[in-house]
């Protein structure tokens, strides 16, 4: 969907709760791969989905256009979803391929084998979980740093910038590999 | 919650389009929404006057009907008293 037409089903959508099924139906999918990759469970990622359209219906009317994808506001909603289902857990696992992992691997020059993406999986792992979360919404979510930064709260410069940080700390947990 | 992160050659499997798409419920949602926004009662019960005064006037008759059965009852049984047997 283009932005300027994003918007207009956006207004739309604020003028009249009916009018939010376009919405509903472009994001749907890529929304519910987003709560899948995080939360492992079918029937689950599909209760959190619908819970994340549904609060998002509700604050439609507060929602402000800022020339981003619509899917980034729907990201940060899906993500406060799945952190107070996590708080009731006592153990996240996210379950990764390594096509999920290779922009990553890219980035800190690791090669695709066994070892490396291990070490990978235990550098991330070492990470404070909002370090973690700017690497999986930039290079498993595959979003812009604009788009990370709305998910965050934060601005574009903030979120390229810390994503920098977090990027030379996962360096040094993988030196001994590189 | 700092997550633990498992990374495999493929990974989990992943679905499809279509098996995503069994899950979509635009009624549901459309449903849980009219349900938020505009619930059954707008006030609670015993806010409305007329509400309140009808359920006023079923605890009263319910009271009323309860009193007199029991009165009922007690002139039905003579007044006994428990006699001791030994």
């Amino acid at each position: 969907m283009e932005l300027q037409h994003e918007e207009a089903v956006i207004r739309a959508a604020q003028a009249d709760a009916q009018r939010f099924a376009p919405l509903y139906d472009h994001y749907f999918t890529t929304i519910f791969r987003f709560v899948h990759r995080r939360a492992g469970e079918r029937e689950l990622s599909a209760d959190l989905t619908q819970q994340t359209f549904l609060k998002a219906m509700l604050a439609l009317p507060k929602y402000t256009f800022q020339g981003l994808p619509f899917r980034a506001w729907l990201y940060r909603i899906a993500l406060n979803e799945l952190r107070m289902h996590w708080r009731k857990k006592k153990e996240v696992v996210m379950d990764l391929g390594w096509a999920e992992v290779k922009p990553l691997a890219d980035e800190c020059g690791v090669a695709q084998q066994e070892e490396e993406m291990q070490l990978i999986a235990s550098g991330l792992g070492r990470l404070k979980p909002e370090q973690a979360q700017l690497i999986e919404l930039r290079y498993f979510d595959g979003l812009s740093f604009a788009e990370v930064g709305q998910v965050l709260g934060i601005g574009e410069d903030a979120a390229k910038m810390r994503t920098h940080r977090v990027l030379a700390v996962l360096r040094e947990y993988l030196a001994p590999a590189t | 919650m700092s997550p633990r992160y498992r990374i495999s050659p493929k990974g989990p499997q992943k679905l499809t389009d279509a098996e995503i798409g069994a899950h979509k419920d635009g009624r549901g949602l459309y449903y849980n929404y009219h349900k938020a926004v505009k619930p059954l009662y707008k006030k609670p019960l015993y806010r409305d006057p007329r509400a309140f005064v009808a359920l006023l006037i079923i605890v009263l008759l319910a009271i009323l009907v309860s009193e007199v059965a029991l009165k009922e009852e007690q002139e039905k049984k003579p007044s006994a008293t428990p006699q001791r047997t030994r």
